[in-house]
């Protein structure tokens, strides 16, 4: 009783994941020290080096979304870079995970930092 | 249908909802800590201290510091981030939260109604100047 139960159990979950949709973002930092979190509406996405010096301050992977979804999917990318105190995202890679019902996206990128001369002294 | 034929077909089922459990378990250990990795950049070794003695903060604080060293974990949370910054003898510990969940129903890109969740959390320790 107790296995059917759990078994039910998470086959709802499972379906409610489906239902609403569940996208994942993995952050690995790599710069030094803190930065104050930016404003998500502000981080850029870029694919291309900015011409702006600039700081390293992390990793992000991306997966989980519709292949039509990739405004989204940069969305989730802003909203997940300004805790780390990022400007701009640049993208390395983009990729699609096939799947027999519903093809997904996923990307990885660097978060980084514009220099301002007042931070270089203390981070 | 005897109890034993009861037992094999429900045995894929049993097989994942243990899985479940399992991993439900794993996660809710507190010693749950993976992909620990710290950084040391002071030029000197502080005394430790006592966890109550070291602040722990969301934001840059005001005074001026010095940065001493970096954390970065899975699976732990701000107090044991606070642990190890007074292992180190440190005044504070800065606390980010980084990655995790996020509704692909979000239209917005300043909100995410996912933001509790995290899939690494960071700790800058720092010493202040004055």
């Amino acid at each position: 009783m107790v296995v059917r139960t759990l078994s039910a159990a998470l086959v709802f979950f499972v379906l409610i994941g489906f239902l609403v949709g569940c996208a994942s973002v993995d952050v690995t930092k790599t710069g030094k020290g803190f930065y104050n979190p930016t404003d998500p509406n502000e981080v850029e996405i870029l694919l291309t080096r900015p011409d702006k010096p600039y700081e390293e301050l992390g990793t992000l992977i991306v997966q989980g979304f519709r292949t039509s979804e990739t405004a989204k999917m940069h969305n989730a990318i802003r909203a997940k870079a300004a805790p780390l105190g990022a400007n701009a995202v640049i993208l390395t890679s983009q990729g699609i995970v096939k799947g027999d019902f519903v093809s997904t996206m996923w990307a990885q990128g660097v978060a980084i930092r514009y220099k301002t001369k007042t931070e270089d002294t203390q981070k | 249908m005897d109890f034993k034929d009861q037992m094999y077909g429900f045995g894929a089922t049993k097989t994942i909802a243990c899985l479940a459990m399992l991993t439900l378990i794993l996660c809710l250990l507190p010693s749950c800590a993976g992909d620990v990795a710290n950084r040391y950049y002071g030029k000197m070794k502080y005394p430790p201290k006592e966890p109550g003695e070291v602040q722990i903060l969301q934001e840059r604080p005001a005074r001026p510091y010095e940065v001493i060293a970096d954390f970065q974990s899975r699976g732990e949370t701000p107090e044991d981030m606070r642990r190890r910054a007074a292992q180190i003898g440190a005044d504070a510990v800065i606390i980010s939260r980084l990655g995790g969940l996020y509704s692909t129903g979000e239209e917005w890109a300043g909100s995410d109604s996912y933001r509790h969740t995290y899939s690494r959390i960071t700790g800058t320790a720092i010493k202040y100047r004055d």
